[in-house]
């Protein structure tokens, strides 16, 4: 035949690596059987892993916030654990038989390998352990760090918390080199930058007794500790940032940026709740209290509010940019009304401005004035306006979760309800209302760009990270977003405009004591009693250093100009703080 | 060539006849065999899930192999380059967003459907060279006979190894050897681009990742990475030897050094089988495999023409390279790579390119003319 030759060598190469494989196996079980045997039922080898420290995070002047700190945990080798043992463990860790066993029950290691049953026991309960260590056999103590927030609440929606892994995040990132019952970033800070803060564990082979513990040390591999964060936060700032928030009972958010970078110096959002909870694990009931406080949300980045007439420097720049107006001559009359269609719109002040020209009308934030200038504009450069400075897109915060705002036109209008646009619409947007909603750091990242002259940054909170011994890893710059070409003119403008409202009314006691500040106050109305009031102001007007941002959400206060006292305190606390460190 | 009613009727009358009973049980007996092994290595995941599974893959496989069998693998091979193409398409693919798995993306998600298209690359590289080898071209030069189906493996050869799945790529290179053989491809170029390859050493261990040869040194320097790759290896070892002549007998394996592995339902199984049946089980299994490559180069042997025997021929070089490469990864005589032990190792993927193997060579052993005009001796 034809092939013959061809398939008896085929044939010959296939007998070939049969016989390889058939004679190393020979070797193996019948020339080494017994040796293998032996070393087979005397393998008391384990493999131990020990945590790598997460990495820690400090604000800008080296304060500490988050860090790793020494407890104890207990760990067992389900084949060394003996059943009678159970309930002393049980007493002396103070976790129900039960739960022991279902722990036991859904451990995905090898039976002989170690895991973790209960971590941050303190150093009475490993006292005892060590006591019994004789009844215990297969149990194990491990010196194990545990996250500890020492601000409490302060940065909770800032550095977030960490948490045993969950079984969906095991599926997704098992082969990321987790395993059950390890500790991973679940929001905030922790979540965006788990990579870097992570620990890098140890592993070590051990040789154990006939009781399971360990006699010798064959191979280890050191655990490695994780990057350290230095944050851009500033820890007096961030304080009274809370502390307004917290002393007047508000649900609120407060941002405070450096427009020169988009640093963000403070940021916080009430409700809140302690992160150390989550460390030690929080209970149901607390859980659920919280839960219902929306106390999880970060209002500052997680929330949109509509922004009221803080969203009138949007309606000037849209004025001014496409030349619909001459602010030269634009005058209105505010007689405290205005018809439009069949409806009447008020002004917030319904006896009325009298005649109002651009800068005035900013300073007294006159709805009449701004409902008038919107109509001239349209609802289409209006939208284009608040789009180019981004309000409805995601700032790109460096924090795992982020909502974006709504910047309504016509043709969503028709999409969403269905219903044409009416003229009445474009009035409300000119004053931040109607279907226009903001979250406050895309808001104070406005005023940021005006305040800077039209450069829209990134906002940020990790300055640089840096390994555990202080070698630098990555330094963040600040990025920037867009570049807005806005015109001298309308900057003079809103910045005149600005100024002049902290003369106004109680607006006035936002002012510093040889700083100029800007600013521009809103007052979104909800329901009848309750408001979402705003205030944004930055400092010094000619050469900015610092946005602040406050908003109250359902305030039970009636202006947002109310809340000038309180932009003042934060302006100081950043001002004397920085003449005190040169 | 289109066939009159008469012949086709005739066709499938004989079906039944040309059936080959001694392949049909052969492989019937490695399929029992590795479903008993799988039983026991999956007797400590949750609730011998790995078996029930397995037992549902081939049954859907025996469905795909009757199908393939009863169809004449002409037809087949008129989707080759369609599959080639939709292997290729999908090699990339992965490699741009597979799933990360062990540190190499392999996966693809159909729906809940977890997809390997490395293991779609090892038929589609199968069927392609036996149309480019089987079919001969008048204006071929011998050169371009040999260049063509080389480039055609090639490429998926590198999409693999970029993965990074070595195993994949060796297997398929490994299958073009043969092929090019009995391809009657002029062996001086054969053996040129062997010995190519083998010159070429030094480079391609350059291109390899650490992990990749510490894979290849733990088999010369069990000191290498020994909190990985080569504990895993010495534990391997251990398991095998300690199950000697007799084993430690049918699910009475203490399995306790074969824990640390993960993947010991599938990748390590055969472990599992040397372990409880012994050196004895061991060479039960070699024999089998030796019975079914012997019977299917028989199938070889009397295919109607080249393209038959070519399918023959690399389906039984794919199991081949499948069975060295992993029982000689188990017994530290070849590195450690993600390949599967034929019949034996648990997987949705594997079970399907195991049975679509079956079912063609089925086909090539069914669909024989001849024997209409001359009955059988």
């Amino acid at each position: 035949m034809k092939f013959q030759k061809r398939f008896l060598t085929f044939a010959l190469l296939c007998v070939f690596l049969l016989l390889i494989l058939w004679g190393r196996l020979f070797f193996l079980q019948v020339v080494q059987g017994n040796e293998f045997k032996l070393v087979s039922e005397q393998n008391r080898t384990r493999l131990v892993s020990s945590p790598g420290v997460r990495g820690g995070i400090y604000d800008r002047n080296g304060v500490c916030l988050a860090k790793d700190q020494p407890t104890y945990s207990v760990k067992v080798v389900p084949d060394d654990l003996k059943e009678e043992a159970i309930p002393l463990l049980s007493q002396i860790i103070s976790m129900p038989v039960e739960e022991i066993q279902a722990k036991l029950d859904e451990n995905n290691l090898p039976s002989w390998e170690s895991f973790t049953l209960r971590t941050g026991l303190g150093e009475d309960v490993a006292q005892k352990i060590e006591e019994q260590h004789l009844k215990l056999p297969g149990v194990v103590l491990q010196i194990e760090p545990r996250r500890n927030y020492p601000f409490g609440n302060l940065f909770a929606h800032i550095i977030g918390y960490v948490r045993e892994i969950s079984k969906e995040e095991l599926a997704s990132l098992g082969e990321g080199g987790y395993v059950g019952g390890d500790i991973i970033g679940k929001t905030g800070l922790e979540k965006s930058y788990e990579d870097y803060l992570r620990g890098q564990k140890g592993k070590q082979v051990i040789e154990v007794n006939a009781l399971g513990q360990p006699i010798k040390v064959l191979h280890e591999l050191e655990p490695q500790p994780g990057n350290d964060l230095i944050l851009s936060i500033d820890l007096k700032l961030q304080e009274k940032a809370r502390q307004i928030l917290v002393d007047n009972n508000m649900n609120g958010a407060v941002v405070c940026l450096d427009p020169r970078n988009g640093e963000i110096l403070a940021m916080a959002s009430t409700p809140d709740y302690d992160p150390n909870l989550f460390v030690k694990g929080i209970s149901s009931k607390d859980y659920e209290s919280l839960l219902k406080a929306q106390a999880f949300i970060p209002k500052a980045t997680q929330d949109r509010f509509p922004p009221g007439s803080t969203f009138k420097v949007i309606t000037t720049i849209a004025a001014l940019e496409e030349r619909v107006i001459d602010p030269k001559t634009y005058k209105v009359f505010c007689p405290g009304y205005i018809d439009i269609g069949d409806r009447r719109f008020y002004c917030w002040q319904t006896s009325g401005h009298g005649e109002q020209d651009l800068i005035e009308a900013i300073a007294n934030s006159c709805n009449v004035f701004f409902y008038t200038l919107a109509l001239d504009v349209g609802p289409e450069r209006l939208a284009k306006w608040a789009r180019i400075f981004n309000l409805d897109g995601y700032t790109g915060v460096d924090l795992a979760d982020e909502a974006k705002g709504l910047i309504p036109d016509p043709e969503w209008k028709e999409k969403t309800t269905g219903e044409p646009w009416y003229p009445g619409d474009t009035a409300n947007m000119g004053i931040g209302q109607g279907d226009v909603l903001v979250t406050p750091l895309g808001l104070a990242n406005v005023y940021a760009a005006i305040a800077n002259g039209g450069t829209l940054y990134v906002p940020h909170l990790v300055k640089e990270i840096r390994t555990y011994d202080g070698l630098p890893v990555k330094t963040i710059s600040s990025v920037v977003k867009a570049q807005i070409p806005l015109s001298e003119e309308t900057l003079s403008y809103l910045r005149e405009g600005m100024v002049k409202a902290t003369d106004r009314g109680t607006t006035q006691k936002i002012k510093l004591e040889g700083i100029s500040v800007a600013a521009k106050t809103g007052t979104a109305q909800i329901t009848g009693e309750k408001q979402d009031i705003w205030i944004a102001a930055y400092a010094p007007v000619e050469n900015p250093e610092i946005v602040v941002l406050l908003m109250d959400e359902y305030s039970k206060i009636l202006y947002g100009s109310y809340l000038a006292p309180f932009a003042h305190e934060l302006l100081s606390v950043y001002f004397s703080e920085k003449s005190a460190t040169p | 060539m289109k066939e009159s009613a008469f012949l086709k009727a005739a066709k499938v009358k004989n079906l039944w006849r040309n059936l080959n009973w001694s392949l049909v049980v052969a492989c019937t007996a490695l399929i029992l065999y590795g479903l008993l092994v799988l039983y026991s290595a999956s007797s400590y995941e949750s609730g011998r899930a790995a078996f029930w599974w397995q037992l549902g893959f081939i049954f859907v496989g025996i469905i795909l192999a009757s199908v393939m069998a009863y169809v004449d693998y002409h037809f087949w091979l008129k989707l080759a380059y369609p599959f080639y193409f939709v292997a290729l398409i999908l090699l990339v693919v992965v490699l741009i967003m597979g799933k990360e798995v062990f540190g190499a993306q392999r996966w693809l998600y159909i729906g809940p459907f977890p997809l390997q298209p490395s293991e779609l690359a090892k038929i589609a590289v199968v069927l392609i060279l036996v149309k480019e080898i089987g079919t001969r071209r008048e204006k071929d030069t011998k050169f371009l006979r040999f260049l063509r189906p080389l480039a055609l493996v090639l490429l998926p050869a590198l999409l693999t190894f970029e993965q990074p799945d070595l195993g994949t790529s060796i297997v398929l290179l490994f299958i073009f050897f043969p092929m090019a053989y009995f391809g009657e491809i002029r062996l001086g170029y054969v053996l040129g681009f062997l010995g190519t390859i083998l010159a070429s050493s030094p480079l391609l261990w350059r291109l390899l990742r650490d992990y990749q040869r510490n894979r290849f040194l733990v088999l010369f320097n069990p000191d290498v990475d020994p909190l990985g790759i080569g504990y895993n290896l010495r534990q391997s070892l251990v398991t095998i030897g300690s199950g000697g002549i007799l084993g430690k007998g049918y699910l009475e394996g203490t399995q306790k050094q074969l824990q640390f592995l993960p993947v010991r339902h599938t990748d390590f199984i055969f472990a599992v089988l040397a372990e409880e049946l012994g050196f004895w089980g061991v060479t039960l299994l070699l024999a089998l495999y030796g019975l079914l490559i012997y019977l299917i180069l028989r199938v070889a042997q009397e295919a109607e023409d080249d393209y038959g025997r070519l399918i023959a021929i690399g389906m039984v070089s794919l199991w081949l390279c499948h069975i060295f490469v992993n029982i000689g990864m188990t017994v530290g005589i070849m590195p450690v790579t993600g390949i599967w032990l034929p019949f034996f190792s648990y997987g949705g993927n594997n079970v399907l390119v195991n049975f679509f193997a079956i079912g063609l060579i089925f086909s090539v052993a069914l669909h024989k003319r001849k024997f209409l005009f001359y009955p059988q001796k």
